[in-house]
Order: structure tokens, then C-alpha cells, then sequence
């Protein structure tokens, strides 16, 4: 590369970024040595430190004269990352990564001053846990990957690199266990990612529009956390972590219908109990979707169903409200919609005052108002409650289109209306596929031997084998216990 | 996909909302009473009033009662759509009760409606009240329950198995009963004790020692021409016991001057076999003791067989007394007809005769009852 060229394209550069600089130092007659270096990016006391402070000893009096930049740099500044850059586009790209660039005669050295621009590692605010470890995934590419590694001292972790995005050039690293994860999957994720050709990515959530597109689904088919444990889990499963530069989450792929109920605190508990809150769960996932429908379609179509003083019950209640129960029940869940979404945007600080209101709007006011039921507060409480256990936060999208379908379908149609729904859930359910896999194994196809850790969970020393859907090698697990 | 779109718009615009009703216009019909007047059906209603709960003002009566009258019994429902403006929901009814005036030949036309309505539960009682008029009854309010008919339900179910003089009848049973060869239904026949003015009125619940009120005064059956069998006491107890509708009956005897109650456990009564115009009744009774007011020690072991063979002798007592009384009005109530219809069915030329009048009286029986006194009681601890 030709010095002046750079140094003129560098210099017109800054008028448009003034955080760039560039630095001459004389080193000789006529002999310069070009820094440059991003001050928004990277780290002023690394350079100041090691770079400036070689090449300013370099007076041009009484030293030996600079001759081969790199054998130089190589010899006098201690740093184990440097990089020579041969291109433009590469220079350009490592300046905005945090490096120093060194320009002298032609060749082009680039140095890590990376500045720390991280918060430290911190608690996870999306999966709260009460037992396990607390740390999650920062912003910090390397960060989080010397969290799972950390973890897992193995060789056999392996890191793939790619880069994504055309103009955010973002760092994406694949990782698996290369004996147990199956290459299939593998491969399977890195021509996904390879065909990505889009302008920035973000955060690995981008990467929901490009896998598993082929499904024409709601319910989620690849799983984010930003728990280092999870992860670690999940890659000794034989899965896929996705993790990407600037994103606190990691993608796990392939993941399964069953995988959204199990939580990383489940393995800390003892199995009778975790299993405890694995049907918890499952039950609350069914009742999120069916409750309000089905209490639609009992009141206004099948009442038969309802025992009398039930019956009397209700009809007492609902006797102040003027909407039919569909419009009713409208009311209330998009009020519970504009909550729910209006606290999770709100500060911490303002929540409590929305809390309030809504208690008493949703509780009282509009009960007292005759706007709706004090039943209908209860089925969609019900239903909104648990909506909330979910840990994974994926899942609610699932469980709140479902709910309305189903919501519509039993005003039109009363109970046929709510199994006729039912059924296309489930039949919905069916035809995911994952990475090849049916979204429901091990549940269906039923797989026996897998059922220790699926709906319920057997005690650790039992789940000796990695999932048979997922490991086809190294499936037994050393679990040693006299 | 346009195709598909176009199918569910249409199925959507002609199925949608069919059927569909909201619970505020629904008059729930806790229970419902069919008789004859002048030629017209009479159909009297008990629909449940909706009151919100701790409303200010005048409190309201948890019932109303309408009636309509038609030609049919279709045409008397139907007129009282012209009073009240709600639909009515009959899914969860009660009982009914079926008049005297209709137990005879029109009961066929009342039992097609019935069976006809889809939305008809099956599992209502089937009751009657050959002493009062029905509307009466259905107008008496409960001290028990707010909902008067499920008082009525509750009471009649309960004391079938506690006591044993009363009978239960599903309508499905009785639609069953009605149809089948050799049997005519049984029913429980309520009673409105004290005056209708105090039983309806909403203050009579505000005090404790009432004298209105409604009860199971017996058991009763309808002839072919709609006479009234009055199926007594220990009439009813002998069909409970044959019937095996017994789960924790007394069964009293005298032991001298003074008198002993056992409590059934378990027992199970029925026809054994016909052998030429002979039937054995064939069962088994377990019991313990209950009360006792006789002079042997109940520690002697000979005491309680005994006190077992004069039980023994009670039960078949009462068998015999209910066997009797089909006999004489030429009725049979208890099914015996039916159990040869099912077991024997040639003995009997069923379709060219009739059973009740010529059958009957032809059939003799044999009593071969086992009663086994379990325990002698149970004291209290201390004591």
C-alpha cells in the first residue's frame, strides 16, 4: 500500500470523523511514521504507552535508524496481537475495531489498543435466577466466550469465526463440541449464517429472520439466553451457541418445543421438585392460551357444561356489563396488553405508579364501572399470570397469537370452534421442523429413554445419556456414582 | 391460499354465531311441573332469578314461577314466551314433576317432548305431588338452598341411601323403566307441608322455626289408568331392598316389647331363579348395631345371631309386604316382570298378554336372605 495515498485518504477522512487521529513522527530525514489510531474506540493509554513512547525515543539523532517497521515493532512494543494489513478495507475495519494502525514506508502494521467499552460482567436481568450462577453475557465478543470456556476446559470447544454485515462488519462465532455436536447441524448453521447478506446485524436476535425460516410458525425455534451455565448446557447436549460482538445473548440452536420449559435452575434443584415446576409450567402454558377461549365458548355457547349455582354465578356478574363476553374479554386483554408492554418499557423507577393503576383500573374502576366482569378479571388474570412464568420470553409471542385465535374462534363457533383451533395449534406444532428435527421430540415422536429430562426430570445421576435426538456420539455421560 | 380465504369468509358468514347466547339472556330453568287441565297441558315453571348479590332494596324472591297452557305440550311452553322475555336454558333442571293427570295415557305425548329436546339433560329427577297442586310446590322456597329445586334434588338423592324409604328416579331410569316389558316406574312423591302464602314468601326464610316447607312424603306408583298406588313405609323399604338402592338404611325389629335398629353396611337383594311359577329372592345383608334396646348382652355371641335371624325376618318382611301390594293393584312397580322378561323371557307370552294383569299374581316366591351382623356398635372411647 502506498503511504501518501493512505495518509490522503485518512486525512480527508477526518474531516468527517474528528475522533480519528493521525499522528506524524519524525524517525529521520524525511522518514515518518504514521499513527493513527480511533480515540473513540480505542484505549489512549495503550497507545500513549506503547506506541507513542517507542516511536518518540526514535529521535532522529543518535539512534539506529528505523529499517523494517515490523521486525522493529516486533522486537521494542510488547503486544501479542499484531496484525499486518494489507488492504484498505481490512485497515479500515481493524481501525474501528480499537487497533492502532503503524504506517511506515509502504507497510502497514496494526496494533490491539482495543479500549474497554463493556459494562462488567452483571447479573442477568432477562433470567432471573434465585439458585446458580448469577454472571451473564456482556456486550463483549471475548468476554462471553471466555465465559463458556471458562466452563468448559475442553479441546474439543471449538470457535468458528465469521463475519457478518456489510457495513457493521460484526464478529460471529459458531461453537460447539466437535465430539459430541453432529456435523450436520454444524454445517447446517454456518450455511444459514453464510447466506446473511445484509447491511448490519445488531444482535444475534437478527438471526431469527434467516434460520429455520421455512416454518410458518409463531412458537420459537431457536432459543436466546444470556445465562454462560444455559449455554454451557446446551453445547454439552451436543447444540450450537451462536455468540456474536456487541450482543448480551447467545443463540442456541437446534432447540425443541420441550427445551422452552426447562430452565438452567432446574438442575439445581432436587428432580422431584424441579419436575414440580416443569408441569407448573407446562400447564401454565396451556392455560395462558386456552383460558379466556374456553371460558367464551362455555359462557356463550355450551353453558350446559357450567353446574347450576355456577351458572347463576356468573350470570350474576355478567349482568352489569352491556358488551357481549367477546368484546369483554377485548378490553380487558388489550388493557393487560398496554400494561405489560408499558412496564417492561418503563424505568424502574416510574413502574410502581403503573402498577397502581393498572391494579385499580384493571381491578376495581372498571369492575365498578360495569365495563366488564369480575370474572373476566379473573380468566384473564389467570391467563396473564401465566403468561409470566415463562423464563424464555420468546414463547409469549406463541402464547398470545394462539390466545386470540382461539379467543375468536369460540365467539364464533363456541366449543367446535375452540377444538377446531385447538387442533390447528397442535397440528401447527407438528409440522415445525428445526434443523431437520421434529419441534416436538422427544415428546412426539415419543421417545422413551429421552423422557428423563423432558417433561419431568430424573435425578442427575440417572440422565446418563446426552439426548438421542441431538448427540450421535460420545452419548453416554460419565456419571459415576457408588 | 385465495381459495382457502374465500372458504373460511363464507363459513365464517354462514355458521358464525350460530347458537350463540349470552348468559344474561338465559332464564334458567331450575325446575319444571307438566299436568292436564280442562284438556290443555299446563306447564309450570321454576326459573331461577338473577339478583345481584347484596343488592340494596327490597329483597327479591330467588325464583319465579310461569305458566303456560297449550294443546300440546310444545304449544304450553311456547306461550310463555308471550311473560318473560328470556330464553330458556332447561340444561340444568332439576326434577320434574309429573301430575297425576298425566300419568296415564298421555304420557306418552309428555315423554316424546321430553325426549325429543336435545338440550334436555337426561339426568334430571323425575318426581310427583298427588297432594298438592304442582305449582305449589314449585313456588315453596328453601331454608337449605337458595336455589329451592336443588334442595328438593339434593334431599331426595340423599335420603335413598341414608334412609331407605325414599327412590330416586333419573329420567333416563324412568324413560328406561317406562319402555321396558314387566316394570312401571316409582315415584317419589313431594309434599308441600304448611301454607303456600308462608312457603313462597322471602320472610319465612328469615326465621328459624318454620313450618313450611317442603318434604318426600312417600313413594308412589301410577296404574295403568292413573290410580294412585301409595307404596307405604315398609313398602318402600322392601322395593329400596330388592332394588338394591340401599346403602346405609335402618332396619328396626322388635326384640320382645323393646326394639333393636341395625344400619345396613352392604346389601344385595335380587331374584335368583325361576323354577316353575317360583322365584327365589336371594341376598345378602351385612349390618352392624346401631341402637339397641333389648335385655341379653350384646357380648354373647348368640345374641347377635339373634338379633341377625330377627332382622332377617324384618327385611323379608318388608319384601313380602312390597311384593303384596304390586300384587293387589295389579302393578308391577318392582321390575319382577321385567327380570323374567330378561332371564326367562319364554315363560311368558309377552306379546299377545298383559303382565301386570295376568303374570303377576301367577308368581310365587321363595326367601333365601342372609343377614350378618359385622359388629355389635361402637361406643364412644372414653366410656
Amino acid at each position: 500500500m502506498n503511504t501518501k495515498e493512505i495518509i490522503k485518504y485518512l486525512e480527508d477522512l477526518k474531516k468527517k470523523m474528528p475522533d480519528l487521529i493521525i499522528k506524524d513522527i519524525n524517525v529521520g530525514v524525511f522518514k515518518h511514521v504514521y499513527i493513527i489510531t480511533n480515540e473513540a474506540v480505542s484505549s489512549g493509554d495503550k497507545v500513549n504507552d506503547f506506541i507513542l513512547k517507542h516511536f518518540s525515543g526514535l529521535s532522529i539523532v543518535g539512534s539506529t535508524p528505523l529499517k523494517n517497521l515490523k521486525r522493529d515493532v516486533e522486537d521494542n512494543i510488547p503486544s501479542i496481537n499484531f496484525k499486518n494489513v494489507s488492504d484498505r478495507d481490512s485497515l479500515l475495519e481493524l481501525l474501528f475495531s480499537g487497533f492502532t494502525i503503524i504506517i511506515y514506508k509502504n507497510e502497514v502494521i496494526a496494533y490491539e489498543t482495543r479500549a474497554e467499552l463493556d459494562r462488567g460482567v452483571t447479573e442477568p436481568t432477562g433470567e432471573p435466577v434465585i439458585r446458580g450462577p448469577k454472571d451473564s453475557f456482556t456486550e463483549n465478543y471475548n468476554k462471553n466466550i471466555g465465559l463458556i470456556r471458562k466452563r468448559i476446559k475442553s479441546e474439543h470447544l471449538c470457535l468458528e469465526e465469521l463475519t457478518i454485515g456489510k457495513q457493521t462488519k460484526n464478529k460471529v462465532g459458531i461453537m460447539y463440541m466437535e465430539n459430541i455436536c453432529e456435523e450436520d447441524i454444524v454445517n447446517q448453521m454456518k450455511d444459514y449464517l453464510g447466506k446473511i447478506n445484509i447491511d448490519g446485524v445488531m444482535d444475534v436476535n437478527n438471526f431469527k429472520s434467516f434460520i429455520n425460516k421455512e416454518n410458518h410458525t409463531l412458537f420459537p425455534t431457536l432459543l436466546y439466553t444470556e445465562k454462560p451455565d444455559d449455554t454451557c448446557r446446551f453445547l454439552l447436549d451436543g447444540r450450537i451457541a451462536v455468540t456474536m460482538e456487541n450482543s448480551p445473548s447467545v443463540l442456541i440452536a437446534p432447540t425443541f418445543f420441550v427445551d422452552f420449559f426447562h430452565s438452567s435452575e432446574d438442575y439445581y434443584h432436587k428432580p422431584f421438585f424441579s419436575s414440580f415446576i416443569r408441569l407448573i409450567r407446562f400447564i401454565a402454558y396451556f392455560l395462558a392460551i386456552i383460558t379466556p377461549a374456553l371460558f367464551i365458548a362455555i359462557i356463550t355457547y355450551d353453558q350446559e357444561v357450567l353446574p347450576v349455582s355456577l351458572l347463576i354465578n356468573f350470570t350474576v356478574q355478567r349482568s352489569q356489563v352491556p358488551f357481549p363476553a367477546i368484546v369483554e374479554a377485548f378490553i380487558l386483554m388489550f388493557t393487560f396488553e398496554l400494561l405489560y408492554e408499558g412496564d417492561a418499557r418503563t424505568p424502574s423507577t416510574r413502574g410502581t405508579s403503573l402498577s397502581i393503576l393498572g391494579a385499580l383500573i384493571l381491578g376495581d374502576a372498571a369492575v365498578q364501572a360495569g365495563l366488564i366482569s369480575p370474572i373476566m378479571v379473573i380468566v384473564v388474570a389467570i391467563s396473564a399470570i401465566s403468561n409470566l412464568v415463562f423464563i424464555y420470553y420468546d414463547i409469549q409471542g406463541s402464547i398470545r397469537f394462539w390466545r386470540y385465535v382461539l379467543m375468536i374462534l369460540s365467539a364464533l363457533f363456541g366449543m367446535v370452534g375452540f377444538m377446531c383451533g385447538f387442533i390447528l395449534l397442535i397440528i401447527n406444532l407438528c409440522t415445525i421442523k428445526t434443523f431437520g428435527k421434529p419441534y416436538l421430540i422427544p415428546l412426539a415422536p415419543f421417545i422413551l429413554k429421552d423422557q428423563s429430562n423432558a417433561l419431568l426430570r430424573r435425578d442427575l445421576t440417572k440422565i446418563n445419556k446426552r439426548p438421542s435426538y441431538l448427540a450421535k456420539k460420545n452419548v453416554v455421560k460419565e456419571v459415576n456414582v457408588k | 391460499m385465495k381459495k382457502f380465504l374465500i372458504f373460511i369468509c363464507i363459513v365464517f358468514m354462514c355458521t358464525g354465531c350460530w347458537n350463540y347466547k349470552e348468559l344474561t339472556e338465559l332464564g334458567i330453568i331450575s325446575a319444571m311441573a307438566i299436568s292436564k287441565r280442562d284438556g290443555n297441558y299446563v306447564i309450570d315453571m321454576q326459573i331461577v332469578n338473577i339478583v345481584e348479590a347484596g343488592d340494596k332494596g327490597v329483597p327479591e324472591s330467588p325464583i319465579s314461577v310461569m305458566s303456560g297452557e297449550g294443546t300440546t305440550v310444545a304449544d304450553a311452553i311456547r306461550s310463555i314466551n308471550m311473560k318473560t322475555s328470556k330464553v330458556f336454558f332447561s340444561s340444568n333442571m332439576e326434577y320434574m314433576i309429573i301430575d297425576k293427570s298425566v300419568t296415564n295415557e298421555n304420557l306418552k305425548e309428555v315423554l316424546d317432548f321430553l325426549a325429543r329436546d336435545t338440550k334436555l339433560s337426561l339426568n334430571f329427577l323425575i318426581v310427583t305431588a298427588t297432594n298438592d297442586d304442582p305449582k305449589d310446590v314449585l313456588s315453596a322456597l328453601s331454608q337449605f338452598n337458595l336455589n329451592p329445586a336443588s334442595n328438593v334434588s339434593e334431599l331426595i338423592r340423599r335420603s335413598e341411601g341414608r334412609y331407605g324409604a325414599s327412590h330416586s328416579i333419573t329420567f333416563k331410569d324412568y324413560l328406561r323403566e317406562y319402555l321396558d316389558k314387566g316394570i312401571t316406574p316409582v315415584y317419589p312423591n313431594i309434599h308441600l307441608v304448611g301454607s303456600l302464602e308462608e312457603a313462597e314468601d322471602n320472610e319465612t326464610l328469615k326465621e328459624s322455626d318454620t313450618d313450611d316447607y317442603i318434604e318426600i312424603y312417600n313413594l308412589v306408583a301410577f296404574d295403568k289408568d292413573g290410580n294412585t298406588i301409595n307404596i307405604g313405609k315398609d313398602e318402600s323399604f322392601g322395593y329400596n331392598f330388592l332394588t338394591n338402592h340401599i346403602k346405609n338404611g335402618s332396619v328396626t325389629s322388635s326384640c320382645g316389647d323393646n326394639h333393636f335398629t341395625v344400619q345396613t353396611l352392604k346389601s344385595k337383594i335380587g331374584f335368583d331363579e325361576l323354577k316353575g311359577n317360583k322365584i327365589t329372592i336371594k341376598g345378602e345383608v351385612q349390618a352392624e348395631v346401631f341402637f339397641y334396646g333389648c335385655e341379653e348382652s350384646l357380648s354373647d355371641t348368640k345374641t347377635l345371631d339373634k338379633l341377625a335371624d330377627l332382622t332377617k325376618d324384618t327385611i323379608t318382611d318388608y319384601i313380602k309386604k312390597t311384593i303384596l301390594l304390586a300384587k293387589e293393584s295389579k302393578t308391577d312397580f318392582i321390575g319382577i316382570g321385567n327380570w323374567i322378561y330378561k332371564n326367562e323371557t319364554d315363560y311368558f307370552d309377552w306379546d299377545n298378554k298383559d303382565w301386570d294383569t295376568e303374570g303377576l299374581n301367577n308368581i310365587d316366591f321363595d326367601y333365601d336372605i342372609e343377614v350378618s351382623l359385622l359388629k355389635q356398635g361402637n361406643l364412644k372411647g372414653d366410656i
